[in-house]
């Protein structure tokens, strides 16, 4: 008992000798605060990966040139498309083409080298796809633009030119997608170019590949 | 000397276990210096691959005509020794069925033969074209080239008979079609 006095007598002289200084009590809630730690945003979805073609094709037909009608075959045509929408592609394309102005069979002969660049939009105008989506077949008009540089005996000159076609194409999408995923493809192609001596068709037909 | 070394080349290709070999039929045409010149022969080609990008050697031997102008040169032959690299661009697999595009790049040296002139010349060109591969063993390819040459000097110049067209200097610039298998 008499411990327990001196103990309270000490404590309580101790407590009077160090005032408590209320600047620095720190209050300290029962209740924990909020976590103010918040999960990281989520990541932005991945941008959409460019859906891309690239082609080859072969043609043949016919364009006026001057006073000449000339037969003509591309014999190597590298082709490129981008798919803006689901629907809309621009397309670029370099055409290898042999110039033989027309005559008697006899007198046919190569007559000039073309080498032709164009760009332009194709826009889907009918499309229809199996029901597992495996296979689809579409039909879509092209128009453009671009330059022709001719060379040979028939001449040098460059040519503008506009065009305008349509395209028949049949293509297999093994992921069962038919705009976005890996595709290969087959099309033909009708295409009316016209150049400043007049208006020349042709048509060709092609393989591409979708990525 | 010459024809040494092409087999060389491909005795080396040839001997890799991991090369394939392919044969093809080949049409071309060019122009050089005044000359036109064509014909159709084989092409026998050595490759190898890795990943997108096959490395092959060709050996070409072909029968040609030419005329310069309106004067005929009778029949040749071409012999053609190419290398380069051939990019698989795309590639659509099927089952064990690949159908894919190809670029290639390729120079080397063609000489044309008549009976009593011949000429040789570098070229250098590109191809595009398609091909199948069944089971990563059979290779089936369709490729069209374009090719360029420099321009002709006064030694190059094949030596024309009778009376010779004024003719420009100029670039040679061909084309060659190709269908092949290699396995």
């Amino acid at each position: 008992m008499v411990k327990a006095l001196l103990v309270l007598i000490a404590t309580t002289s101790v407590a009077s000798a160090h005032p408590i200084s209320y600047d620095h009590v720190i209050l300290v809630d029962s209740n924990p605060p909020p976590n103010l730690i918040v999960a990281p945003p989520p990541p932005p979805p991945p941008a959409e990966k460019l859906h891309t073609r690239l082609g080859w094709r072969v043609g043949m037909g016919k364009l006026p040139f001057g006073q000449l009608e000339v037969s003509t075959i591309e014999l190597l045509q590298l082709t490129g498309d981008i798919q803006l929408t689901d629907r809309t592609r621009t397309f670029a394309e370099y055409e290898l083409m042999l110039l033989t102005p027309d005559g008697p069979p006899m007198m046919k002969s190569v007559g000039g080298i073309g080498h032709r660049g164009s760009v332009g939009l194709v826009r889907e105008i009918l499309g229809r796809r199996t029901r597992d989506g495996a296979a689809a077949f579409d039909l879509s008009g092209e128009l453009g633009g671009g330059a022709t540089l001719v060379s040979g005996t028939i001449g040098d000159r460059v040519l503008p030119h506009g065009l305008a076609g349509l395209r028949c194409g049949f293509s297999l999408h093994p992921e069962h997608d038919t705009k976005r995923e890996p595709s290969f493809g087959f099309e033909l192609l009708v295409r009316a170019t016209f150049v400043p001596d007049g208006v020349g068709f042709g048509f060709g037909l092609g393989m591409y590949w979708g990525e | 000397m010459q024809r040494l070394v092409i087999l060389a080349v491909l005795a080396a290709l040839g001997a890799s276990a991991h090369a394939d070999v392919g044969a093809s039929m080949v049409v071309h045409a060019s122009t050089y210096g005044g000359l036109d010149e064509g014909g159709a022969g084989v092409m026998l080609e050595a490759s190898r691959r890795r990943g997108r990008l096959e490395y092959f050697g060709d050996l070409g031997v072909s029968v040609i005509s030419g005329k310069r102008g309106t004067i005929g040169l009778g029949t040749g032959t071409d012999t053609s020794l190419l290398g380069g690299v051939r990019v698989i661009a795309r590639s659509f697999v099927a089952d064990e069925v690949a159908f894919e595009l190809a670029i290639d790049l390729f120079g080397g040296l063609q000489q044309l033969w008549w009976s009593d002139e011949d000429v040789t010349r570098p070229l250098l060109g590109a191809g595009l074209g398609w091909q199948v591969r069944l089971n990563e063993k059979t290779t089936i390819r369709v490729m069209t080239r374009l090719y360029a040459a420099p321009t002709v000097s006064d030694r190059d110049e094949p030596i024309c008979r009778g009376a010779c067209p004024e003719q420009p200097r100029e670039a040679a610039l061909g084309f060659m079609g190709m269908f092949g298998v290699s396995w």
